[in-house]
């Protein structure tokens, strides 16, 4: 091995970042979009968009619950927010469960598409679409190994104020290792956070033998010890009425809870008994930690009834560390914010992965089989899946309403396109796949506002008419980013051609 | 031995040995935590947890730094040794802990206990032992 430590360093920077490279930048990329989860989803149900707040939304609401199932033994209201403007009610009697999506012009059904939305980034930047195969210990591993390949950085980039201060933009290399120096400064606290938090998230499913030690038949009474609950409720206590005027609640949440629009959603639990309860949680957006907080009113008298039992510390610290991944605190300007550090650190990712295929391609005279690998890689995993989140978002609008299995569908056209885009890596040069993969990205983002204007140019007409920030924002994004990519890929094109001719 | 034989030995070190150290000190340390500090059974199994991987993150940089393989097992064969001895001292150490107990520390005060086992109130956490002596 190499002595010196530094040395070392470099070699653990380069084969950490080389190794989990690919999967660590379609974790970022998906975990960053999901920043704007809500607002995607919003965008991605364009059914959804009307908006009068004025109506008595949580009555109307649970009328509506009332006259769905006799006996139901659970229901909930998501109450809208200016980020979601999505109303829905959802009632379960064990474990069947079934959601409506209300309208907020009149709180009356409404149908709409059948998407995972921005929901969808949110699970595969953890899960991978892996779930029950072992999807987040593999995110697990990644956000390990990003960990250390940020450690190791520090020491391969030690400079820090050159760095900072030189971007030499005359030679693609230079100027792919300098910002890649350049935005791993800029982003090595927001790396940090993120990844040691990603870890905290499942820390006793990443490292479960503490608790399997102590607790070895039980772990259930580890969760009761750690998890704040209330008390089990008698399922055969006497039937009651469940109380339909929200308003003597309301009263009572305004006193504790200062601030417009606090109620993020409200649950009864057994409506239909005497002994039930209606808990309420708050909206995130004053607190970092990632429990809201919550009241707990009878369902019969709606008078308060003792809430939820004091966290421990640890289990505080880990709800901190979870509520800063998730950043349901950040305003918008914050947001975008975290957002723009989120897509840095993606290009931070992949900007060192290039790096180390072309430092080595300059080198050496025959190619190695690995050489050809992060090639064909480095194309479909960075080009490839900017593209197939694209065709996400074209799927979304192209895919029929009624046809079944509509969400799964969306999907499955991520995945397949992604797949898709390897294979032309593989049969085409890199340089053309590059090139042709970027112009396509270009092509689908530039396409995308006027496919959805000649569909329903209504749609654009309310949100202007609305001021509706998401609508809006997420057109001109697409634009811009549609331009981003057709001037790299011109970029690279002449680049190519003047080091080939 | 060769350039990448060590290497391999490294990265087998720093992925396996650092997951079996780490777990090793979210158990060794949880006596410890609940007899000395009177911390609850579970508020000490999680704060071990969260800190263990710290315990990883050392291990693999570790893993990749020191100057020999040698040096490098032997400093962590040190480290578990000191985390056995910890978790020895923690536990009441005139007495025997009964085998499975393991779930000794999980045994919370409420379960029915025989005859030869008694417990013990150490303010929050009731341990319970085999007294065989």
């Amino acid at each position: 091995m190499k002595p010196d430590f530094r040395k070392s360093m470099i070699w653990l920077h380069t084969y950490s970042g080389l190794v989990i490279g690919w999967l660590l930048f379609a974790i970022f990329i998906t975990g960053t979009l999901s920043y704007f989860n809500q607002e995607l989803s919003q965008w991605m149900k364009p059914e959804l968009n009307q908006y009068s707040p004025n109506v008595n939304i949580i009555n109307k609401s649970i009328t509506h619950l009332k006259s769905r199932e006799l006996n139901a033994e659970r229901w909930r209201i998501y109450l809208p927010d200016s980020r979601s403007k999505h109303l829905y009610i959802q009632w379960s009697n064990g474990r069947k469960r079934k959601v409506e999506n209300l309208s907020l012009n009149n709180v009356s059904p409404i149908e709409v598409r059948d998407t995972k939305g921005g929901d969808f980034f949110r699970t595969f930047h953890y899960t991978l679409q892996l779930r029950g195969y072992g999807g987040r210990y593999i995110a697990g591993v990644a956000a390990m190994m990003m960990l250390i390949a940020l450690f190791s950085g520090i020491f391969t980039h030690r400079r820090f104020f050159r760095d900072f201060f030189t971007l030499r933009k005359a030679k693609l290399s230079k100027l792919l290792s300098d910002s890649h120096a350049l935005m791993g400064i800029v982003t090595l606290p927001f790396c940090l956070m993120i990844c040691s938090s990603a870890l905290m998230i499942y820390v006793t499913t990443y490292i479960p033998s503490s608790t399997q030690h102590f607790y070895p038949d039980n772990i259930k009474q580890f969760n009761k010890e750690v998890f704040p609950s209330l008390p089990a409720l008698d399922k055969q206590a006497p039937v009651a009425e469940p109380l339909t005027d929200f308003s003597i609640i309301e009263e009572q949440i305004n006193q504790k809870w200062t601030g417009k629009n606090q109620i993020d959603y409200i649950t009864y639990e057994q409506p239909y008994r005497e002994n039930g309860r209606i808990i309420v949680n708050r909206v995130k957006h004053n607190t970092l930690s990632n429990q809201a907080e919550r009241l707990v009113f009878s369902s019969t008298s709606g008078k308060a009834l003792t809430g939820y039992p004091e966290q421990s510390t640890p289990m505080k610290v880990r709800r901190i560390f979870y509520g800063l991944h998730e950043a349901h605190f950040a305003d918008v300007p914050l947001r975008w914010m975290f957002f723009i550090l989120g897509l840095l650190s993606s290009a931070l990712i992949a900007t060192g992965s290039i790096i180390w295929l072309n430092k080595r391609l300059a080198k050496v005279k025959q190619r190695h089989i690995g050489h050809h690998i992060v090639e064909c890689l480095n194309v479909a995993g960075f080009a490839g899946l900017l593209l197939a989140v694209l065709s996400y978002f074209h799927a979304n609008r192209f895919l029929a309403f009624d046809v079944s299995n509509r969400a799964s569908l969306e999907v499955n056209i991520f995945l397949w396109v992604w797949l898709t885009t390897l294979l032309h890596s593989i049969l085409r040069p890199a340089k053309k796949a590059w090139f042709e993969q970027l112009m396509i990205c270009a092509l689908l983002c530039l396409s995308l506002p006027f496919i959805d204007f000649l569909q329903d140019s209504q749609r654009l007409v309310n949100a202007v008419e609305q001021f509706n920030g998401a609508y809006l924002m997420f057109n001109i994004m697409i634009i811009l980013s549609g331009v981003a990519f057709l001037k790299t890929a011109l970029w690279l094109k002449r680049k190519n051609r003047v080091t080939t001719g | 031995m060769t350039h990448s034989k060590q290497l391999w030995l490294r990265c087998i070190t720093a992925t396996v040995g650092g997951y079996a150290i780490s777990t090793g000190f979210s158990i060794a340390l949880v006596p410890a935590l609940t007899v000395w500090l009177n911390y609850t059974l579970s508020t000490s199994v999680l704060i071990t947890t969260m800190l263990s991987y710290l315990c990883y993150f050392i291990v693999i940089i570790l893993s990749f730094c020191l100057p020999t393989l040698l040096s490098l097992w032997r400093n962590l064969f040190i480290f578990c040794a000191l985390l056995l001895a910890c978790y020895q001292m923690a536990i009441p150490n005139n007495l025997h802990v009964n085998s499975k107990t393991e779930s000794v520390l999980s045994m919370m005060s409420n379960q029915t206990i025989s005859n030869n086992i008694t417990t013990i109130n150490s303010h929050t956490l009731n341990l319970t032992y085999s007294n065989n002596s």
